[in-house]
């Protein structure tokens, strides 16, 4: 291949995701997609593997490819130009039933020459709770609209009557039909734009460039791999739901230029949706591996072939039809995240050559908090909580995490301003900042998370509804590295006001949970009201610290007391730092003194055997 | 013992670069006279006087002579950015409401942790961080006091809290600067006027900004950070131009000093000055501005301005002679908000370091730079990368004997010797094979980005007209236009000094904008109640920097979005008439069919209703135009100035081949060149492809048509 | 010679003999071939301790901290649920009887 040649070829391919993905934004304009950047553009090869996957939620290039399989199987001989095809079935290759898949043939000469596919999480997919996270559902069969794969868009034309019967189905059908024409859109721009590349460079020498593409990143990824320790590495991840724990087990083995993931350890399915179906765990694991090994090697299936997954059927990580997954990217799939970041991260600080790459875990535990109801027009709306987008950054070998800095799966999120949030709900704010104490202490500290509060203002109905689900919030998930401490948990509180009161109370401005007036009760799962001078308080997870605290710089952690994102108790008990109680500076001596009694106490501990 | 108004026959630009300050002096009679001398940062005033001396030197003239007669001063600046990018700023304080204490620090998540980065830099996320903030933690204090999203202030402001906060951030922290941000305020700014109040009472010496003037639109977060810009270079701004004006009173100048703003318009010093952020990046805006007048005058009003120099390549639109504004602007990795225009840049010139991926062998162009100094390996200053300016001298496009005129000739064969070694031999290709690679592979990402900025926002590059300007763009327009399949190309005479023929034909602009939601339909007076009193202001201010009615222009815009979505369109008002139902209407579906074509068919979205959001004035007094000679034409046979021929990479061909070479000094207006060729400015080389034709026009603009 | 395992242990050779060591004190924590936390000292914490009042978990969550038994430095930690067994990581130190 000319190397010249290839080189534009790849650079223009890139383009082309990146041109499809801004025209979804722009014909979606809604929050989820433009803030959260919960979308994914990518293009395959014409048998469906992997070409060139885009900076979107990245757990989702691997199962769009297998949804092109799925299409190519379900629809041999029955595949044109100007198809265009919509699949979301969790059983098929989706990861749950509100990630739509939009898929596109693309032809050159009528050959079939490669796919487009892309998707956004829709406005509404009819399950049981509006917004799709549906923790009511008991199998999949109540989590909304599913398909297998069925013809969208026939040769140009689009099927209204398919179209229509989706929108039947669903909660705000404009929004929805809005969803799927920028789907619509942005696979038309890829398809046109890879057609202009053909006609310009030739079907033979694109393809060929294609081939080099995959060659080239598997060549890198098993050549890194290679460079890395052979061995084998543990994780595990815990998940609560209404009490009941499940978990994620996992073991790594690397050997030679190839990885095995082992999920064997982990729990039988479960009753509630946040299990994930075979092809989510196999994007899950890669939606770290891209970034934490690849960050300089093109994401496409090259970097999938050496890398195989055991995940047995019935497990929560490979459930059976009809168990219930609508809360799988929130769920089971985020600890895949988590547990594949834990053991690649062991890895690389196995590594000398590769410590600094080492992370412990970010932002292990989205809160996905769907609100719904009468807006202050007048109007319906529903909505996640983009907080949930901007989670903190686990610990480097090298440097603290992130404050509030996102996570890895999905590499450029952002939350919505509290100004956009109070101008879409009838709900007012009373603080959104970074935490005291969240956790994730270690030589370099995890990213501090972030608490909010707010209360309803303006609504029409007194309140608003909300969806809440996930993993629970009694297990840290955002585990830390070489022995970094995890970041603490989520919570999410209903503060209850005092109907009798509630009309004559004066606004709160409270400035903290405790100030906050009413019964606090902790939410987890289900659907719950926020009426009249009722609040909402959610916490979210810090990232995971790395190494021992008592071997970090006093100087920074007096910092992070100073600026309050440390406590007293902390900064003394699990720093072992001493400051001068009225000044309130650092005490050297003292905590050299206090650091060598805590490594004394621990002497005195039993043996692990 | 100013000169009377007869004999001010100048009109001076000066362009502050963050290398060099460029000097223009216009004079009545039509001469032109240029001076570059050297920027002096921090003082970058005194570099401002050196280069209005240098230019008059080339005028027969001294510095006093000039400033004496002139009558008009135009300047742009970097000095915010420099102010910026070395972290020279005030010591800034940031009061806000209690509870959002850290919405300048947290940057909506990772937002502030990728915006600005490459692709490259964006997939290694265990390798990133924010920028250092310009407000520590420690000067952050929060008040009590709370506005509502209909802008009803349902807490009141805790004064004595401000006054405590003030205190301990001026006398304890030392804060020189305070920004002042609170939710809501732009909507009600009551609360930020009185800290501004109890600020100059208590602490009288600190300078201070408010959101609700300096940007008073929608999103705590951004409006947060560009006030905090604000604070952090206002002080310095005002000072910088306080200062220039001194100077340029003591050299016998006492008319207006104009002051470029990032949105291509010009500001009296006096306002500009509190206006720190307006100044950002208002070069590269001269720039475009430049471009315009340009095409005004050769009867161009779609443009493609491309600027490609030693380290970077920029690029901006003109489309119907009007620009769009940035939606999400940054400097350096800070996100403000500001009217500017959008220009986009890629790490791509000259400079720019051609190297292999050692683990791959394939080719790469920048986006490290050799920059000035070492600079290219044929400069012989002790460059040892090959770059994209050695790459041009080995196919053929530079001569190495008459590089700039022959003020300085190049090192052809240290550039084969290094080409070959780094790059040729790996690549297993003959070092005319691989440096005509090279040329591609930088053609194609020029070409990739005008495709970003022109065809994903719904814009036809064949419809456009490319002014290619700086040193390296003319040797690659001819291969990145034919790809694009622009109109033509133009490589214009004053390319050198066009950001100062920008400063020169500039309006003074004022904008002004009010944020307010109304639904549509709404009733044509509410939106007149809401321009009327913008336009009283804009009068007024207008007539007070001397501007006649008659040279006065309002255009006004208003910005709409469908409901439950987010992208907002600013729509351009069609005429002067006040507001009926009627034209309200046509407003409206112009909206939609704006929407429609920035995000695709099939976007727009009625079903959930409209909003008007926010409503824009911009008002212009009309400024003079420089006079540009006009030649008569010659004929087309341009013969004379032939000098020669030489093989170079003409892509039609598929490798080298014969071209003619000629002087650009030699050619008269009216004459034609037929591609392949190369011609040879005094400040640049302009290469035409095969079936590419150059005609010089009568202002000596060189015309590229394709066959 | 030495074989790094993570950023607080290393395989070396102790007299004749592969062992995994702390990389601070170079205690040896027992044979290459076996797990090494069992040589550690175990500091089981309830996670509610752990970092103030935001570690809400129940009584029954952990978490593990395995500490040198020389230099007391924490060598690893894990979270885990009461009864679950250790994480168990094993790095191919191979290499360290080749030479």
């Amino acid at each position: 291949m000319d190397p010249i040649t290839f080189s534009i070829i790849r650079h223009r391919l890139y383009r082309i995701v990146d041109e499809a993905v801004i025209t979804l934004k722009n014909v979606s304009g809604s929050a989820t997609t433009n803030e959260g950047h919960d979308l994914m553009v990518s293009l395959y090869r014409a048998n469906g593997s992997l070409l060139m996957g885009g900076v979107g939620f990245l757990h989702h290039l691997t199962s769009a490819a297998e949804a092109c399989k799925a299409i190519i199987r379900r629809f041999k001989g029955d595949i044109h130009e100007g198809d265009m095809f919509l699949l979301n079935d969790p059983y098929t290759a989706a990861l749950h039933t509100s990630d739509i898949y939009l898929i596109s043939p693309i032809h050159y000469d009528d050959q079939l020459v490669g796919w487009s596919a892309c998707f956004v999480h829709v406005y509404d997919i009819g399950a049981m709770s509006p917004g799709g996270f549906s923790p009511q559902s008991q199998d999949i069969y109540t989590e909304g609209f599913s398909s297998p794969g069925i013809k969208i868009i026939d040769r140009g034309e689009l099927r209204n009557d398919v179209l229509d019967t989706l929108l039947n189905m669903v909660r705000n059908p404009e929004m929805v039909s809005l969803d799927i024409r920028s789907l619509i859109a942005c696979n038309n721009v890829a398809r046109d734009r890879f057609r202009v590349l053909i006609r310009k460079y030739g079907e033979e020498i694109v393809d060929g460039a294609c081939m080099t593409l995959i060659d080239q990143s598997e060549q890198l990824l098993r050549d890194r791999l290679r460079e890395l320790p052979n061995g084998k590495w543990q994780s595990r991840q815990y998940m609560d739901v209404n009490a009941e724990v499940h978990r994620v087990g996992l073991t790594m083995t690397k050997e030679d230029d190839h990885l095995v993931f082992d999920f064997s350890d982990s729990s039988p399915e479960s009753p509630y949706s946040i299990n994930c179906a075979y092809w989510a765990s196999w994007g899950g694991l890669f939606a770290p591996l891209f970034p934490l090994l690849c960050y300089d090697i093109t994401w496409n299936e090259g970097v999938i072939r050496p890398i195989e997954m055991i995940a047995p059927e019935g497990t929560i990580v490979n459930c059976r039809r009809p168990a219930p997954v609508s809360v799988a990217t929130v769920g089971a799939i985020q600890s895949v995240n988590n547990a594949a970041c834990t053991t690649i991260g062991k890895m690389l600080a196995a590594s000398e050559k590769y410590k600094g790459e080492a992370t412990a875990v970010w932002h292990a535990n989205h809160f996905a908090i769907f609100l719904f109801g009468q807006n202050q027009r007048g109007g319906q709306s529903i909505g996640i909580l983009t907080e949930t987008f901007a989670g903190a950054g686990g610990a480097r070998s090298f440097a603290d995490g992130v404050d509030v800095g996102g996570e890895v799966p999905n590499p450029i999120s952002r939350m919505a301003n509290v100004e956009s949030m109070e101008a879409a709900f009838p709900l007012r704010y009373l603080f959104r900042r970074r935490m005291k104490d969240s956790g994730g202490a270690g030589e370099y500290r995890g990213g501090v998370g972030a608490e909010l509060a707010f209360v309803p203002h303006d609504a029409p109905d007194g309140g608003l509804h909300y969806v809440v689900s996930g993993k629970g919030t009694q297990f840290p998930m955002s585990e830390g590295l070489n022995g970094g401490y995890p970041g603490a948990p989520n919570s999410y509180l209903w503060v209850h006001s005092n109907e009798e009161t509630a009309g004559d109370a004066p606004l709160s401005f409270a400035q903290s949970l405790e100030s906050m007036p009413g019964e606090k009760e902790s939410v987890t799962w289900g659907v719950y009201p926020i009426m009249g001078r009722d609040g909402l308080y959610v916490q979210w997870n810090g990232g995971g610290g790395y190494g021992d605290p008592l071997e970090r710089d006093p100087a920074a952690v007096v910092a992070d007391f100073e600026e309050g994102v440390v406590s007293e108790w902390t900064l003394r008990n699990v720093y072992g730092v001493v400051i001068d109680g009225d000044a309130g500076e650092l005490d050297g001596p003292g905590t050299e003194a206090a650091r060598k009694a805590a490594r004394g106490t621990r002497l005195q501990r039993e043996a692990a055997e | 013992m100013t000169a009377s108004k007869k004999e001010r026959r100048f009109v001076v630009a000066t362009d502050v670069g963050g290398t060099c300050t460029d000097t223009v002096i216009f004079d009545t009679s039509g001469a032109v006279h240029f001076g570059k001398s050297l920027s002096t940062p921090p003082n970058f005033a005194d570099g401002v006087l050196d280069s209005i001396a240098a230019a008059a030197r080339e005028a027969g003239l001294t510095a006093a002579d000039v400033l004496a007669g002139t009558q008009l001063f135009t300047h742009g600046s970097t000095v915010v950015d420099n102010t910026l990018l070395t972290r020279a700023g005030a010591h800034t304080g940031l009061i806000t409401t209690e509870g959002f204490e850290d919405t300048i620090h947290v940057t909506r998540g990772a937002y502030g942790r990728w915006a600005g980065q490459t692709e490259d830099q964006i997939k290694h996320v265990v390798a990133s961080f924010r920028p250092d903030p310009l407000v520590a933690m420690a000067e952050i204090a929060g008040v009590p006091e709370r506005v509502d999203y209909k802008g009803e202030a349902i807490r009141d402001l805790d004064e004595a809290a401000v006054e405590d906060a003030v205190r301990h951030l001026v006398e304890n922290r030392n804060v020189e600067a305070i920004a002042v941000c609170f939710l809501w305020s732009f909507y009600n700014d009551a609360h930020e006027k009185k800290v501004r109040e109890i600020v100059s009472r208590v602490a009288p010496d600190t300078y201070v900004t408010l959101s609700s003037e300096i940007a008073p639109v929608p999103g705590e977060y951004e409006r947060t950070s560009t006030t905090v810009i604000n604070a952090y270079a206002g002080r310095i701004a005002s000072d910088y131009l306080g200062e220039l004006t001194r100077k340029l009173g003591a050299g016998g100048y006492d008319g207006p000093v104009l002051v470029m703003q990032g949105y291509g318009g010009l500001l009296p010093a006096s306002e500009a000055a509190g206006r720190a952020v307006g100044m950002i990046e208002s070069g590269p805006a001269a720039g475009i501005i430049g471009s315009k007048f340009l095409g005004d005058v050769i009867g161009d009003q779609n443009i493609i301005a491309a600027d490609m120099g030693g380290t970077t390549f920029k690029v901006g639109v003109i489309e119907g002679g009007e620009f769009e504004y940035a939606r999400e602007p940054l400097i350096d990795r800070f996100h403000y908000l500001a009217p500017k225009i959008d220009i986009v840049s890629i790490g791509a010139g000259g400079g720019s370091i051609v190297s292999l991926d050692p683990r791959t062998n394939v080719p790469r162009v920048g986006p490290q730079s050799a920059g000035a100094l070492p600079g290219p390996v044929c400069y012989g200053r002790g460059g040892t990368e090959p770059t994209l300016t050695d790459v041009a001298v080995l196919v053929g496009y530079l001569d190495p004997a008459i590089f700039l005129s022959g003020e300085m000739t190049l090192d052809m064969d240290a550039a084969r010797t290094v080409f070959t070694e780094k790059i040729a031999k790996p690549l297993g290709m003959s070092v005319e094979n691989a440096a005509i690679g090279i040329m591609r592979i930088a053609a194609a990402q020029i070409s990739d980005l005008i495709h970003e900025i022109t065809v994903e926002r719904g814009l036809d590059p064949r419809d456009f007209v490319l002014h290619a300007f700086g040193g390296t763009c003319p040797i690659l327009c001819g291969l990145f236009g034919q790809d694009l399949n622009v109109k033509r190309i133009v490589v214009p005479y004053a390319a050198a000094v066009n950001c100062a023929f920008g400063l020169a034909s500039s309006d003074i602009v004022h904008e002004y904008s009010t944020t307010k939601t109304l639904q549509v339909p709404s009733l044509a007076n509410d939106v007149n109640a809401i321009f009327d009193p913008m336009i009283e202001t804009a009068k007024a201010q207008l007539a007070d920097e001397g501007f006649a009615v008659a040279d006065m222009r309002f255009e006004r815009a208003v910005d709409f979005r469908y409901g439950l979505q987010i992208h907002e369109v600013t729509t351009p008002v069609r005429g002067d008439d006040t507001f009926t139902d009627d034209n309200l209407e046509s407003l409206g579906a112009d909206f939609e069919a704006l929407y429609e074509r920035r995000y695709g068919k099939g976007s727009a979205f009625r079903d959930a209703g409209m909003e008007m959001t926010m409503f824009r004035l911009t008002a212009r007094g009309l400024g003079a135009r420089p006079e540009m000679i006009k030649e008569d034409l010659e004929g087309e046979d341009g013969s004379a100035a032939l000098t020669g021929r030489r093989n170079i990479f003409v892509e039609g061909r598929g490798g080298l081949a014969e071209a003619a070479i000629y002087s650009f000094e030699k050619l008269r207006p009216g004459n034609k060149v037929s591609g392949p060729a190369v011609i040879h400015t005094p400040i640049t080389t302009i290469v035409l492809q095969e079936n590419q034709t150059g005609r010089l026009d009568q202002y000596r603009n060189m015309i590229i048509e394709f066959a | 010679m030495s074989i790094r395992i993570s950023a607080t242990l290393e395989a070396r050779m102790v007299d004749g003999e592969g062992r995994i060591v702390c990389v601070s004190c170079s205690h040896p924590l027992g044979p290459t071939d076996q797990p090494w936390k069992p040589a550690a000292t175990l500091n089981e914490l309830p996670m509610k301790g752990a970092g103030g009042e935001v570690y809400t978990a129940g009584d029954d969550v952990l978490l593990r901290q395995f500490n040198c038994p020389s230099c007391g430095k924490v060598l690893d930690t894990e979270t885990a649920l009461r009864g679950d067994p250790f994480l168990i990581d094993e790095v191919d130190v191979s290499a360290l009887s080749d030479s």
